[in-house]
């Protein structure tokens, strides 16, 4: 994962539950309106499609 | 902490019921990330004897009891904090924990944090622990969920962890009650050690601190963590390969919210009928047996006891069943995880009508009955959604309301009256949304705009033991607030129909109602609606007791025309005669415009008082009173609206 181009609280909000840039993270499933439900370290954690959309990965 | 410096919770009920703990007891706070198992362990800890309520001065509940050995070789007064990822506050439960935990003065702040971590995603619980060891908070770390962590291959070395992060660390499973035991032997030690001091001064919020603190959490999980296979697919993946697809996600959605529907309608109802029978049934008939054995039939006791006691009692026990089958039904969504997955599948929708997904299911269940679906406004994390939901569900067209719905449009549109109860639930919805969006705009502009980072938490089967305690907990709570005012309100109305006006036939306790003091005030009332069209003394007496309970409107009005109840709504025989020279009377002609009106008015108005008691107990009496102004100024103007422009075009 590269970076995350959201405001201060959400990017926090992200950090605590695990999604750091450096981190490894995985798409587990795509969810209705265009939102995910992505695996970092062992949690699901859903993203509303713009939150998705703001963070920057690079493919390994 | 002193007996003063201990922040007492509700105010509604005194501190000293439940199981508060003695007073120089030290003070023991959970904190933790939502879903790690954190209430569990407090209902687990306290055996249930809690006092719940909201924290002075905010909406934010939090559950106070004494922790105890059987023998009493200690006892702690345990707080559960809300849930919390950080000290970072996001929510206003967040911003109680870190007000508490940072902003209070040292002594103020409880004498040990147990931070409760979900042993199988550890780095994100081990933040919150960084932070709170800046803070010099004496600390300590339980880990839950070693069951699903195991499952999952992950192993955790506690050992490790506590000599990585200097304190102790225990191993847990409140769901079973184990290492309760070890969790008590460790506070006891760990609250003899002297403290540490803070390394930073507080506040210090810099992104660099949280990078160190994040950095520092990771080489923990790094130290004493074996991994397990990533990127395996549990069983919870395959169940949310479903529960969270596309099109099958919304689908399954809407099923559970037709079960949960049924059961709080459907399977209720004959049980709340049951209940309803036997207090009208056999509690009045002996009652009355017993008062004539000492005379006193027919008198004003009699009154008081069956119209009065008995008739309120009756109303708010009826509730039971109906409450008891929702709080099972919440806490076996929310202990499932299902909750979770129910608030992304509604996301999208609900944010287009600018409110969060998990406000659908207490949406749902108001058309139902609003009772318990103010109640499952709990499902909201966000105090601030709570209050906004809970404000919203009132206009949810209820089932009581039905029934009048179907008895004025057979009286006055018979050849239509199935398409004049569907408008109303039109109008019904499109109130939600616009007064949804009317409040967002005023009162909390910021909302809405949050972006879904949602943690879903494995599923789990949902255990006995959390069900039927989380649900003996909620109902009491129910109970001990709701009762008050509903039996009030029902007394308060029999004794203003049993005093006779000045100048009317009768004595007290023994007077038509039309004579009484009530339908004086009524009278009294009724002009306010002459620019709505039904501005009679009957009409208002109606909507009086519309207040109650809307079931009343009927028997009221069969009542003050002194005729008999109409068999069932669709044939109102020789109630709609009167109902509809009335209507006519009043409305100087334009009687459709008057009935729609009236209509109107009764949808948008206080749903029954049972509605207020249980906003009071949710939301507090401040928003609840908030409410009943709202729906009553809304109602009022709706409805001379209507009538207004109907008479002037029809």
């Amino acid at each position: 994962m590269r970076e995350v181009a959201l405001a201060d609280a959400p990017r926090r909000r992200l950090a605590e539950l695990g999604i750091r840039p450096g981190v490894g993270v995985s798409v587990v499933q795509r969810t209705s309106g265009g939102g995910v439900v992505i695996d970092a370290a062992g949690s699901r954690i859903a993203l509303d499609g713009s939150t998705a959309r703001a963070i920057t990965v690079e493919w390994s | 902490m002193t007996q003063q410096q201990r922040p007492p919770v509700a105010s509604c009920h005194s501190p000293s019921t439940g199981g508060s703990a003695r007073a120089d007891s030290p003070v023991v706070a959970l904190v933790g990330a939502p879903n790690v198992g954190k209430s569990t362990l407090f209902n687990a800890l306290t055996r249930s004897q809690v006092d719940v309520g909201n924290w002075p001065g905010t909406t934010v509940e939090v559950a106070r009891g004494a922790w105890k050995d059987r023998s009493g070789s200690y006892e702690y007064d345990l707080i559960d904090l809300p849930g919390a990822y950080s000290l970072d506050a996001v929510s206003p439960d967040e911003e109680l924990t870190r007000d508490l935990l940072v902003h209070a003065q040292a002594d103020e702040r409880p004498d040990l944090v147990i931070v409760v971590a979900d042993a199988s995603r550890l780095t994100r619980s081990l933040y919150l622990v960084t932070q709170l060891q800046d803070l010099g908070q004496r600390t300590l770390l339980a880990l839950t969920m070693g069951d699903i962590a195991e499952r999952r291959g992950v192993h955790v070395d506690a050992r490790e962890l506590s000599s990585v992060l200097g304190l102790p660390v225990v191993a847990l499973d409140p769901r079973h009650r184990r290492g309760l035991d070890a969790l008590a032997d460790v506070t006891a030690s760990t609250l003899a050690s002297p403290g540490t001091s803070p390394t930073v001064a507080p506040p210090d919020d810099s992104l660099a601190r949280a990078d160190r603190n994040f950095a520092r959490a990771a080489a923990a999980v790094q130290a004493a963590v074996t991994p397990g296979a990533e990127h395996r697919r549990t069983w919870s993946d395959r169940i949310d390969r479903v529960a969270l697809a596309p099109v099958l996600g919304p689908l399954l959605f809407l099923a559970v919210m037709w079960l949960v529907f049924q059961a709080t309608t459907t399977v209720a109802a004959p049980l709340q009928d049951l209940l309803d029978a036997f207090f009208t049934g056999p509690v009045t008939n002996g009652t009355i047996a017993l008062l004539s054995l000492l005379g006193l039939e027919g008198s004003w006791v009699q009154g008081f006891l069956v119209d009065g006691l008995i008739a309120g009692v009756g109303m708010l026990l009826t509730f039971v069943p109906l409450m008891a089958i929702m709080f099972i039904l919440l806490s076996l969504l929310e202990d499932s995880g299902y909750m979770s997955r129910a608030a992304v599948v509604t996301d999208r929708t609900m944010r287009a009508i600018g409110l969060p997904g998990r406000a659908f299911l207490p949406l749902v269940v108001g058309f139902g009955c609003n009772v318990p679906a103010i109640s499952a406004t709990r499902v909201l994390p966000n105090a601030r959604h709570r209050i906004l939901t809970a404000l919203l569900v009132p206009f949810t067209s209820c089932t009581a309301r039905l029934t009048v719905y179907v008895l004025l449009a057979t009286i006055f549109f018979p050849d239509w009256a199935g398409t004049v109860v569907f408008i109303m639930y039109v109008i019904s919805i499109v109130l939600v949304v616009l007064v949804g969006l009317a409040l967002r705009s005023t009162l909390w502009r910021t909302m809405g705009s949050e972006p879904l980072i949602l943690d879903l938490p494995p599923y789990q089967r949902p255990t006995l033991r959390v069900i039927s305690s989380v649900t003996w907990l909620r109902l009491k709570g129910f109970l001990r607030t709701a009762s008050g005012i509903i039996v009030a309100t029902v007394a308060a109305v029999w004794f203003l129909q049993a005093i006779p006006a000045p100048g009317q036939q009768g004595s007290f306790g023994d007077v038509l109602v039309s004579d009484s003091v009530y339908a004086t005030t009524a009278g009294a009332i009724a002009p306010v609606f002459d620019p709505a069209g039904f501005g009679e003394w009957e009409t208002t007496s109606a909507l009086i007791v519309g207040f109650i309970a809307k079931e009343a409107v009927i028997s009221s009005w069969s009542q003050t025309y002194a005729t008999e109840e109409p068999e069932s709504s669709d044939t109102p025989g020789n109630l709609g005669t009167m109902v509809k020279a009335d209507f006519e009377q009043s409305s100087g002609g334009h009687t459709s415009a008057a009935v729609w009106a009236f209509l109107v008015f009764l949808l948008a108005y206080t749903p029954c008082v049972a509605t207020v008691a249980a906003q009071r107990r949710e939301i507090g009496l401040r928003w609840a009173l908030f409410g009943i102004a709202l729906q009553l100024s809304l109602a009022w103007i709706l409805a001379v609206a209507i009538f207004q422009i109907g008479s002037h075009v029809g």
